[in-house]
């Protein structure tokens, strides 16, 4: 994939000149939770050798998830076929079920719904095959709780911790989330998620450095490159990281599917774009500290500017 | 725990009936709320824990004095800290939301620090937000954060330094 095109197909977050945390979902068109993109074969590469290094970090969930993993096992499978079929193919055996991956030229047999397939970990199962994080929420007692999670490229968070928590012990370290009641209005928002009407939304940050695996067990490797930001090398070092989530209802357990599309963009290549390096340059400016010192952007803010306001010198 | 855990009770006006459990320590917290009920005219149950209740007996008392009460009741806790967390779980289950609780704590409390980098239990005694602790399986610097886990019952410990 050419450099043009890495920009073209990136998923750019922004709409306004100001950025605040809101609910800006909107309804998915095509209803697809998965996108392959060319970047597919290093992301699994990536992604399994988390899998084998640090199991307990990308999985964990709680014994009553399972039919909630296999539901998803299920729906991913359907949107693997249906929008890809080039790519993937199902065959349902009475017995079992058989996975065709022809872009990995894999074939993996299981038994659909079992306990004791795929190791127990349908999820894992599932994610293995997709760039995207999968994540499963239930729903009861008026509330979302996460129970499992196949969590490869976490955004400095940890999975291991934030399992069984309800939505909003999940977003507690967010600052100023529940002002205005946010918190409650986006539980409400996705307990009425429907059936057949999934949601999107993008959410952000900057990082130092490119890695996809920011986990915060890893967080004492991956955090000292924030140290290392200069002017010089913000174009290329520094990367806008957008998640691509999406939201679906699933039938059976009445939990919702979560998926994480993690992309990166590095400065340079966001700057090739006049408009999204004014907007990009004036949110930047105008955003307030709470938020900086939470996407932990405050260390090299100024560095990320300055490369920003040179670059708007050049074009103009 | 220790977020929904005060050392000073405040009054909370118009309930339709107040519930207040305390032991003798426990009492000198809640006079104040006391003395403001009997100031009010308001009805209220008190109910006082001796010192030979075993802390089955004090569950399973509170349990059924708590299964009988009608809704829109406000309960206040005046126990000690440790007494209170073990609690939480039956005020709970009775049906009491956080809204209509007070846990009034004296005395010291128990608390886990959670590794970020090794998902250890590190116990200390009075948790501060934001004090210093090392993980005692990696011995990591730990930053206590207010991030709780009722899964852990513990709070998060972030990467003190870099």
């Amino acid at each position: 994939m050419n450099q043009f095109n890495e920009v073209e197909s990136f998923p750019y977050p922004f709409k306004e000149e100001i950025y605040r945390y809101s609910n800006n979902s909107i309804l998915l068109d095509p209803p697809v939770s998965i996108e392959i993109t060319p970047k597919y074969e290093n992301e699994i590469k990536l992604k399994r050798s988390l899998l084998h290094n640090s199991p307990i970090h990308c999985y964990q969930a709680l014994p009553t998830s399972f039919e909630g993993q296999w539901e998803i096992v299920e729906l991913v499978l359907d949107h693997l076929t249906r929008y890809y079929p080039n790519y993937f193919e199902v065959h349902k055996g009475q017995e079992k079920w058989t996975l065709y991956n022809k872009l990995l030229l894999e074939e993996e047999q299981f038994r659909f719904g079992d306990r004791s397939s795929v190791l127990g970990k349908p999820l894992n199962f599932i994610g293995r095959h997709v760039q995207e994080d999968l994540i499963y929420m239930s729903q009861r007692d008026g509330d979302l709780f996460l129970d499992a999670g196949h969590l490869c490229f976490p955004s400095n968070w940890s999975l291991t911790f934030k399992l069984g928590m309800r939505f909003k012990e999940i977003h507690q370290p967010i600052p100023k989330f529940s002002e205005k009641s946010l918190d409650d209005r986006i539980l409400r928002f996705l307990k009425n998620i429907e059936q057949g009407a999934p949601w999107t939304r993008k959410n952000w940050s900057l990082m130092a450095g490119k890695r996809l695996d920011t986990s915060l067990e890893t967080f004492d490797q991956w955090g000292k490159d924030r140290k290392k930001v200069t002017v010089d090398n913000v174009g290329e070092f520094v990367h806008l990281r957008v998640e691509v989530q999406k939201l679906f209802r699933l039938a059976t357990s009445n939990g919702l599917l979560f998926t994480i599309h993690t992309h990166l963009l590095p400065i340079e290549q966001l700057s090739l774009k006049k408009e999204w390096l004014e907007q990009f340059y004036k949110i930047l400016c105008e955003l307030p500290d709470f938020i900086l010192d939470y996407k932990g952007i405050s260390s090299y803010k100024k560095e990320v500017i300055t490369y920003l306001k040179n670059k708007l010198d050049e074009v103009g | 725990m220790n977020n929904l855990i005060v050392e000073e009770a405040s009054f909370i006006d118009g309930k339709r009936k107040y519930l207040i459990c305390s032991n003798h320590k426990g009492r000198q917290l809640i006079q104040p709320i006391l003395e403001k009920l009997l100031e009010k005219n308001y009805s209220f149950d008190f109910v006082f824990i001796g010192f030979d209740s075993s802390p089955e007996q004090l569950q399973n008392n509170l349990k059924t004095w708590l299964q009988n009460q009608k809704m829109g009741s406000y309960l206040y806790l005046a126990l000690s800290k440790e007494e209170l967390k073990n609690l939480r779980p039956i005020i709970e289950d009775v049906g009491f939301f956080e809204d209509e609780v007070q846990y009034v704590g004296y005395g010291e409390m128990n608390s886990k620090v959670f590794c970020c980098r090794c998902h250890s239990l590190t116990e200390l005694k009075n948790l501060e937000i934001g004090k210093e602790v090392q993980c005692q399986n990696c011995h990591l610097l730990l930053s206590v954060s207010d991030h709780y886990s009722v899964h852990y019952d513990a709070y998060l410990g972030n990467i003190a330094k870099l």
